[in-house]
This record gives C-alpha cells, sequence and structure tokens, in this order.
C-alpha cells in the first residue's frame, strides 16, 4: 500500500502540492485527476521518489520511498513525456531496463511489441507521439513491478491503443495485483478504469473516494410523471440535481438503490429507469457538494 | 541484479551514451599522437655530421617529449585532454537540467551515489582508456622508427598518470559547476567563473596596486598573486606547464580534486531536481556569487574608465555604471525574464557602496601603502636594490634543458643587511620625493605618471642616476614587503654608500667579490670598454694578484665614486661550475667564447681609481684604458645643446626648440684634457651610477679603425669636468650665434 502523509513540495513561493495525505491501496486502479497545475505530477515525481518532499513522506509497506532503491523498484514511473536515449531503440530501452528491474519479462516484451505492430530496432525517435507512449507502456507493464505510475499516459493513445492498455493493466491486475496510478485531466479517459478517484485541486486533494462507494450512493433516474406531478412529491428522496425536457424528468438522487426505486414507485410515475451515471456527473455531484463547482475545476 | 553487474550495466549503458565524445577524442589523440609521431620521427636521418645513434637519441627525445606531461614544446595532448574534460564534465552531468532526464534516472531503482560514481567513472575512465590506446600505439610507431619502448616507457606512464590527475582536476571543477547550476549555459559560464574569477580578481587587484600605488612592486609577494591566481585549475595547469610538476603539487591537485568531488556529490545528492531549467540549483548560492560577481565587474567599470580619464568623478562612474550593468544582467540570467532588472536593488547598492570604498582606499591610500616604513624594531634586516647593476650575472641553474641566471628578485631576497638605518633614511627619502612630486602633479595627475620633480636634475640634465629604487624588509616575523622607489639618489648617497659598502651586501650583489681567488684567477680575462678580449701574460699568481687587487677595491667603490668615474675596462670573474655550464651549453659554438655575450654578466667595471688593479693588470702585460690612449684620436668633436624659445612665424605661437653648435679640437693636449673628463656611453651599461652632462655630445674621432669600433666613438663630458677651454669655446660660440640671429631678425 501506497500511503503519502502531509505531503507538501513547494517551487520558491508556489506552492504546489499541500499538505496531501492520501492511501492507494494495492490491486486496485487510482486515478489521480485534476486540472493543469494541480499537482498531480508533481505528487507522482514524490511518490516516485524523484522530488524530494518539503514536508511528508511517502512510503510503501511502511518504507520511505526517497533514496531506497528497494523500494523504489517496486514501481516504474510514465513521466507525461518521456525520455528516450538519442537514436535508441526498443529493444535497447529494454536492455537497459532489464539491468534496473530484475522481473524484467522479456519474452512478454518483445511479444507485446509484436501485438502493438512495434519494430524492435528501431529509432524511438522516429515514432508518432502514441507510439512512444505504448512503447512506454510495455516497458512499464514488462518491469514486473508491484505499481505503475502513469502520468498522462493515455494522453495521445488513440481509443483503440486506451482499450488494449486498459486490458493489460487489467491482466496484470488479476494475474499479479498490479497497482496503476494513472493521473490525468481527463475524467472520461479514467471512467471506465479507475476504482479509487482522488481529486486534486490547487495542491490539496477534494476529496479520495472508491468509485463504486460513489456510484453505490448516487442515481440518475429518468421518468415520466403522472400529469400535474412534480419531483417533490417523491417523499424522502435526496434529490441532488433535477433536469427537465419535456414531461421527462432527469433526477440525480442520492441514497441506496433500492430504497430509491421503492420511494419512486409509491408515486407510480408513467415511466422511469435507472440509468448509468458517468465518472464526470459523479465528480459534479459530489464536488457541488462539497461547495465546489466542479465544472470550472476540470471540465 | 547483483550491485556489480549493476554498476557495470549501468557504466556500459553510460559509455554507450557517450560515444560521441570518445569517438571526438579519439580521433584529436590519434591524430596527436602516433599520427604525429610517424610525421616527425622520419625527419631525423643520419648524414655526414649526425650518426645514427645521434638520430636515435633525438628520436627518443622527441618520443619522450610528445608522451610526457605538459612539455611546453608539445602541449597539444594536454589541451586535447583540457577541452575533452570541459566537454565530458558537461555532457556527463547535463541530464540534471533536462526535466524528462531526471524523471528518467531518478525514478530508477537507483541509489544516487551509484549514479554520480557511475558517470564520474565513465567521464575518467573513457579518456584515460583512450589516452593509454594511443600511448601504447604510437609506442609501436616509436619502435617501427627505431626507438626502443623500454626507452620511452617511464615517460610515457609518467605523462599518461600526470594527465590523468589533471584532467581530473578540472573534470572535477566542470562537474562542481554543473552541480551549482540548472541550465547548460549556466553551467558554461559557471565554468568559466571557476577557471577565470579568481586570477582575473587578482590581476584587478594587481592592476589597482599598480595605477593608483607609486611604490608598489611587481616583484614581491603579494597575497592578491599569490593566492587567488593559484585559485584555478586552468591556470594550475599553464602554471605547471611553465614551471614544471613537483611532488607538492601533485599532491595538492590530488587533494583538491578529491575534495572537489566530494563537495560535487554532496551538492548531487542534496540537489533538487526540479532546479532542471533553471540558472542555479541552489537558491543559497545565488546571493554570494552575485555579489562577488558584481563587485569585480563595479571595480573593473572603474579601473577602466579610471584609465581613459585619470579623474575621480569618472572613476565613480565606472564603477556605478559596471556594478548596476553586472548585477542586472546576472538578474536577468538569473531569473530569465528581463522584467526582473532591478530585482534586489538593496544588494546592488550594497555591492557600489563596497566597492567605492574600495576604490576610495586606493585613490587616496587609505591605508598609507605609499608611506609605508616599518618600525625599526620591527625590522629583522632588510635589502635594497638600486637597480644600476641589472648586468650581474649570478648563479646559473638548470631548468629543463637549460642553464638560466637566477632572477635579480632572489638575490634581493638574499642581499639583507641588519644594519638598516640606512636603508630606513633611503625610503624615507623615496617617500619625500614621492610626496614632492605628488604636491607639483597638475590636477588629476597621479604620482605613478610623474616621475621627475623640479627638485631632481636627472631629467632636465641627462643625469643617469635617477633610480628605480626596491626596497625589502624582512620583519621580525619573518614577513617580507616590498616597496618602489622612483627617486634621484643625489640627496641620500651617504646612506646609499653605507649600504652599498656593507661587505655582505656587495658580496651578494656581485658574486663576483666573493669569489675565491684561485678559482676566479684561473678563468679570468680582461676587455678594453667596447674592446676585445684580452689574455692576461705571466703566470697564475700574478693574475691571483689582480684579482686580490679588483676584490678589495671593488669592495671600498661607493656609490658616490660611481657617479663620477667612467669604467676603463672590464675583468671576467666567473666560477668554474657557472663557466663550465656556458661552456656545455654553448659548447659547439665557442671558438669566440666572449664575442656573444653569455659571459656579459660576469665581467666586472674596471674603474680608474681602482690604482692596485690597473698595475697588477700592467705586471700581466695589460694596459687598462689604452682605448682611450690620447695618441688614437686625430679629432673631437663637440656638440652643444641650448633649448630656445621663440615664435613660429607662420602659426605665431612660441614653441620651444633645440639649437646645438658644433666645434672641433685637433690638438693632441686638448685632446687629452677632454679625453680626461669623458664618459663613453658604453660605460653606462656597467655603470648607471655615472653623472653626465646631457647638454653635450662628445665623438671622438679613431686615427685608424679597428675591428671593434666604426671610428667614431660616442660619449659626454662626466658632470663637472668638462675641461674650462671647452667651456670657454661654446660660450663664445653661443654668443656668435645669438648675433647672428639678432642680425638676421634686424634685417627683417
Amino acid at each position: 500500500m501506497i500511503r503519502a502523509e502531509d505531503l507538501t513540495k513547494r517551487f520558491d513561493d508556489i506552492v504546489a502540492v499541500d499538505h496531501i495525505t492520501a492511501e492507494i491501496k494495492d490491486g486496485c486502479v487510482f486515478g489521480l485527476i485534476g486540472t493543469n497545475g494541480s499537482g498531480k505530477s508533481t505528487f507522482l515525481r514524490m511518490a516516485s521518489g524523484i522530488l524530494k518532499p518539503d514536508e511528508g513522506t511517502v512510503t510503501i509497506d511502511g518504507q520511505p520511498v526517497w533514496e531506497d532503491p528497494k523500494v523504489k523498484s517496486r514501481f516504474f514511473y510514465i513521466s507525461d513525456d518521456q525520455y528516450f536515449f538519442p537514436n535508441g531503440t526498443p529493444q535497447e530501452l529494454m536492455q537497459f531496463y532489464r539491468c534496473l528491474y530484475p522481473a524484467f519479462d522479456e519474452t512478454r516484451f518483445y511479444h507485446l511489441l509484436d501485438s502493438f505492430g512495434l519494430k524492435k530496432d528501431r529509432k524511438i525517435n522516429t515514432f508518432s507521439k502514441g507510439m512512444k507512449k505504448q512503447v512506454s507502456v510495455i516497458c512499464g507493464i514488462c518491469a514486473g513491478t508491484d505499481y505503475i505510475f502513469c502520468d498522462e499516459t493515455f494522453d495521445g493513445l488513440d481509443p483503440v491503443m486506451r482499450q488494449t492498455v486498459k486490458s493489460l493493466f487489467a491482466n496484470d491486475m488479476a494475474e499479479r495485483n498490479l497497482t496503476p496510478i494513472i493521473a490525468s485531466h481527463n475524467l472520461r479517459e479514467l471512467e471506465d478504469i479507475c476504482d479509487h478517484v482522488g481529486l486534486l485541486h490547487r495542491g490539496g486533494i477534494l476529496l479520495s473516494r472508491e468509485l463504486d462507494d460513489m456510484k453505490l450512493n448516487l442515481h440518475k433516474v429518468q421518468c415520466v410523471l403522472q400529469p400535474g406531478m412534480t419531483p417533490e412529491a417523491f417523499a424522502g428522496l435526496d434529490i441532488m440535481k433535477t433536469e427537465q425536457t419535456g414531461s421527462i424528468y432527469t433526477l440525480t438522487v442520492r441514497g441506496e438503490q433500492e430504497e430509491v426505486l421503492a420511494r419512486i414507485a409509491v408515486c407510480e410515475p408513467v415511466f422511469y429507469e435507472l440509468i448509468p451515471l458517468s465518472l464526470e456527473e459523479i465528480f459534479i455531484s459530489e464536488t457541488e457538494v462539497a461547495g465546489y463547482d466542479i465544472k470550472a475545476l476540470i471540465l | 541484479m547483483g550491485q556489480e553487474r549493476l554498476v557495470v550495466r549501468l557504466f556500459w549503458e553510460e559509455v554507450k551514451r557517450k560515444a560521441w565524445a570518445a569517438a571526438l577524442l579519439g580521433l584529436s589523440l590519434f591524430f596527436a599522437l602516433p599520427v604525429a609521431m610517424a610525421m616527425v620521427l622520419p625527419s631525423y636521418q643520419p648524414n655526414e655530421y649526425v650518426t645514427m645513434a645521434e638520430v636515435i637519441e633525438r628520436r627518443v627525445k622527441n618520443v619522450r617529449m610528445m608522451l610526457d606531461f605538459a612539455d611546453g614544446n608539445y602541449p597539444v595532448v594536454t589541451l586535447i585532454l583540457l577541452a575533452a574534460a570541459v566537454v565530458l564534465g558537461i555532457s556527463t552531468f547535463s541530464y540534471l537540467h533536462d526535466k524528462k532526464q531526471v524523471d528518467l534516472y531518478h525514478s530508477l531503482p537507483v541509489k544516487r551515489e551509484l549514479l554520480f560514481g557511475v558517470r564520474m567513472g565513465t567521464g575518467l575512465l573513457v579518456p584515460a582508456a583512450l589516452h593509454m590506446v594511443f600511448i601504447l600505439l604510437s609506442l609501436v610507431v616509436a619502435g617501427a622508427n627505431g626507438v626502443a619502448p623500454v626507452l620511452v616507457l617511464p615517460a610515457a606512464m609518467r605523462g599518461f598518470l600526470l594527465h590523468l590527475i589533471y584532467y581530473l582536476l578540472v573534470y572535477s571543477t566542470v562537474v562542481l559547476a554543473m552541480m551549482m547550476t540548472g541550465t547548460r549555459i549556466a553551467a558554461i559560464l559557471g565554468t568559466a567563473v571557476f577557471f577565470l574569477y579568481f586570477p582575473m580578481l587578482s590581476g584587478l587587484v594587481l592592476s589597482y596596486y599598480d595605477g593608483f600605488f607609486s611604490t608598489y612592486y611587481y616583484g614581491g609577494p603579494n597575497l592578491w598573486s599569490d593566492v587567488l591566481s593559484k585559485i584555478s585549475p586552468l591556470f594550475a595547469l599553464f602554471r605547471i606547464m611553465e614551471d614544471g610538476v613537483t611532488a607538492g603539487g601533485i599532491l595538492w591537485t590530488l587533494a583538491f580534486s578529491l575534495v572537489l568531488i566530494l563537495i560535487s556529490l554532496l551538492l548531487y545528492k542534496e540537489r533538487p531536481l526540479e532546479a532542471a531549467g533553471r540558472t542555479m540549483a541552489f537558491g543559497w548560492s545565488k546571493g554570494p556569487v552575485k555579489v562577488l560577481l558584481t563587485i569585480a565587474f563595479g571595480l573593473a567599470g572603474a579601473l577602466f574608465f579610471y584609465s581613459i580619464e585619470e579623474d575621480l568623478g569618472w572613476m565613480v562612474f565606472g564603477l556605478l555604471v559596471g556594478t548596476a550593468i553586472s548585477h542586472c544582467v546576472i538578474e536577468v540570467i538569473y531569473h530569465g525574464d528581463f522584467k526582473k532588472l532591478f530585482r534586489h536593488k538593496w544588494t546592488m547598492a550594497v555591492c557600489m557602496a563596497f566597492g567605492l570604498v574600495v576604490c576610495m582606499a586606493f585613490y587616496f591610500d587609505l591605508f598609507r601603502y605609499d608611506t609605508y616604513i616599518p618600525a625599526e624594531g620591527d625590522l629583522a634586516c632588510a635589502s635594497v636594490s638600486f637597480g644600476q647593476d641589472s648586468w650581474v650575472g649570478y648563479d646559473l641553474v638548470w631548468d629543463e634543458d637549460m642553464y638560466l641566471s637566477q632572477e635579480e628578485g632572489k638575490i634581493l631576497e638574499t642581499a639583507q643587511v641588519t644594519e638598516t638605518g640606512p636603508i630606513l633614511a633611503l625610503s624615507e627619502e623615496g617617500i619625500r620625493q614621492l610626496a614632492l612630486r605628488k604636491a607639483e602633479g597638475r590636477k588629476g595627475d597621479r604620482a605613478r605618471n610623474v616621475y621627475y620633480s623640479s627638485e631632481d636634475p636627472s631629467w632636465s640634465e641627462g643625469y643617469e642616476d635617477h633610480a628605480w629604487l626596491v626596497v625589502c624588509y624582512t620583519l621580525k616575523s619573518g614577513r617580507k614587503v616590498y616597496r618602489r622607489y622612483s627617486m634621484w639618489l643625489d640627496p641620500v648617497l651617504e646612506a646609499a654608500d653605507q649600504v652599498y659598502t656593507d661587505p655582505v651586501y656587495k658580496k651578494a650583489l656581485f658574486p663576483g667579490l666573493a669569489l675565491d681567488v684561485q678559482e676566479a684567477a684561473g678563468n679570468v680575462v680582461y676587455r678594453e670598454m667596447g674592446g676585445s678580449v684580452q689574455t692576461l701574460q705571466g703566470d697564475m699568481g700574478k693574475w691571483q694578484v689582480v684579482v686580490e687587487a679588483y676584490q678589495e677595491e671593488a669592495a671600498r667603490l661607493t656609490m658616490t665614486d660611481r657617479t663620477c668615474e667612467s669604467p676603463v675596462g672590464e675583468l671576467l670573474l666567473i666560477s668554474d661550475q657557472n663557466d663550465q655550464y656556458l661552456q656545455k651549453q654553448w659548447g659547439q659554438r665557442m671558438a669566440d667564447r666572449y664575442g656573444h655575450g653569455w659571459y656579459e654578466g660576469y665581467f666586472y667595471p674596471v674603474y680608474p681609481s681602482f690604482t692596485k688593479t690597473i698595475k697588477a693588470l700592467a705586471d700581466c702585460g695589460i694596459t687598462a684604458g689604452a682605448s682611450l690612449a690620447p695618441e688614437r684620436f686625430s679629432m673631437i668633436s663637440i656638440t652643444a645643446y641650448r633649448a630656445e624659445e621663440e615664435e613660429d612665424l607662420v602659426y605665431k605661437e612660441r614653441a620651444e626648440t633645440m639649437t646645438s653648435i658644433h666645434i672641433t679640437y685637433t690638438d693632441p693636449d686638448e685632446i687629452r684634457q677632454i679625453l680626461a673628463a669623458y664618459g663613453s656611453d658604453n660605460c653606462t651599461q656597467k655603470n648607471g651610477m655615472i653623472h653626465r652632462d646631457g647638454q653635450y655630445a662628445v665623438e671622438l674621432y679613431l686615427k685608424e679603425r679597428d675591428l671593434t669600433s666604426s671610428g667614431i666613438l660616442s660619449g659626454r663630458f662626466i658632470k663637472g669636468k668638462m675641461p674650462e677651454f671647452v667651456r670657454k669655446d661654446i660660450e663664445e660660440r653661443w654668443e656668435e650665434e645669438d648675433q647672428k640671429k639678432k642680425a638676421v631678425q634686424d634685417s627683417f
């Protein structure tokens, strides 16, 4: 488990990360979202031991990450703009990482290169931005580490590749309990992969929650009411948001799914159904509760 | 993976990254060593004068020169490795200035110490390995040219190790600059600062000393030049190339390099990696670096404007402008933003204030440098150089392939007398004359540029006793203090005589007077002033008498005596050792051993008052002063000069012009009298103290030309000795000239 405690980093008079305390449990996908400059990259760079925190610590299973190669060998960091050796090829990159990560899976590396249609002896600097990201992800997956830190890694990947990478993460999570920590400014990118989400804003953490917990207690109901009825008629429902398009109401409601459905059924609407909430909608609701205008923050 | 394998792997990866630098270095060494050797060695070929054995000896010497360290004749390899140290130092750690690379390398499971060690090692071992490879190749080339490798191997290995040590010094300095900065441009500037700042600061301070202190002596020890100029790896290297390698120097270099590496490691560990892209990696270093540079540039600006205008106002202007510009430029570089030009104005103000204090201290001599005289109780001993005997040759010392005479400065340190009163009197007079010159100087004139006061006739009357007097005080604390005075010696001739006749001082100043009589007599010859060398006749006993007489009379000679005596000839007083050195050095051209000036420092002047010496020489068949015998001359021409102020007819301005008259004498008695008062131009080479009258030129016309003269000898009258009939003739001629001029003016 990765634990950041009271983590703070300042760059001159700018507080990039401001007393963040968070836990990242093993075996889940941790999504770190926030606007540009919210501190995501700085958080990841501290978590990977690149930057030294001004205050606080980052530990993995209780061991500080800073200057401990043993602890650092448990994660692989993919930066938002990964460095590749001048004129280096994927094969040379693999050879470099292989000597640093003892569990590096060379066979799988070549297999994945083939699968992604990347040539092992082509110079990386001739690759497109997306192909470079693929090489980084393949290296990260094959490094055999417990954690993989991805900073805006999905940015630049086409939808097919994005899905492929997500599948790879899912596979490794299932097979060897890999824990991906993915930072992104795009909520939609993390929607179908994250188990846990941390929202950063101006260096501080607004919320850190299990996505399922949020989904369990938040529902979107589409319904057509009896003539003359209004949503206020649903007694006991915690309606957070109401939208009306003609006779169709779309309600965002907080509470247990069964209880919500039961209370709606009591009022005998003409039609009603639960529809899935997007991560974006969940965040809008959660952050509005916290007093923030999420659209201004992220969207 | 085991640590060793990891190190090897990282090292190898780093070597791959440095392949371009290794290729460049390898190519340079390839041309500088084996190729150059293959081109040079075959040029030594045997011929009718040079045997094959001699050719091989020359080739061996050449190979040694090319492979050894810092030989002034072949510094190519040293310079290549110097450039390599800078390039590799920057490229090895340039990743720290790139965020992408920092993210890659520092997220890896490797300790910083290991990363540092691997990179340092790569930058050190790659050039070392390449250098060794090309040394071995050179040995093969040398072998192919008949030079047995065993003969040059010690020089090659010495060269390899010393190159490595000095490479390490330069390389570790560049690495330190990389650690302290966040961009490559800043690192290059930082390297330049480490290389040049202290030597340039030393030069700047010495320029202040030279520009503002009239009594500053260049040759004396100076904290600024002794310490500051040495705080630079570049200058350390150049100094070693010039002065040679010493064991102490090597140890210091190694120790200093290790300290630099340790500091670099410490900074590497503490370096905030977010500094990539910033000018300075550590915030704490910004202030001191800026202040040190700003003050230096401010002082340089002040000196620059002062040197142009010699005015206090312009000096202050230069200081303010230099400080402000440098401070602003540094702020812009620090922030990468022109709008931050005037950040930290208070620091700029403090730098200006400090610079102003320094400028004023020099301008007004607030620390009383020019008037310094130690208390007699603080003095252990003292010495003085009158600057009149720079011709003297001292013990020859071995330096590389040549024997060189010891420096005069060293003599100044050794010719110390404990009776310091007369020397202090000389200094007091020097300070008094300086004060007089300063008082008479024009507004804006600095005493440094005004050598003569109205009291000092040396200039106007052409006397040659105006001296650059250098005094060396040895204080009881062991400290040596030097001062130099530009002064006219006449007012303190008595004190000068006391120092000059001190046996310790005299023998140190003139080593020929301290020579063993027998040894000196073995080498003694005589030479007329401006004439040819004559061998003494008779036996060794007579020669010894000559030497003994000379040593006795020269020891008694005073400065006062020298003001009115012109040497008639010279006696060679040289030790066997020095003579052998010279013979060995110039062995193949010794047919005319005294004719090339090599022995010039060992020919001591014989004065007319040295009657005992002249008599002893006569006993050996030599007539001292024969070259000035009256019967040799057919005619003497005297030219008298007079400065006249007259109005320019065209421009209607009054201007000073020199007019002259010529008088010739052919009467033998008149010629004899004139010769008795004659001081030849040649004599000033060995007696700079002589007072000669600058208003009259005397030319002697020989009856017969000989091999050593053109037929005319030039000179002047010794002060106060001009014959009365000459004076009378000159006065009459001037009167005639005046009358002629008046007649011409009247006719207009």
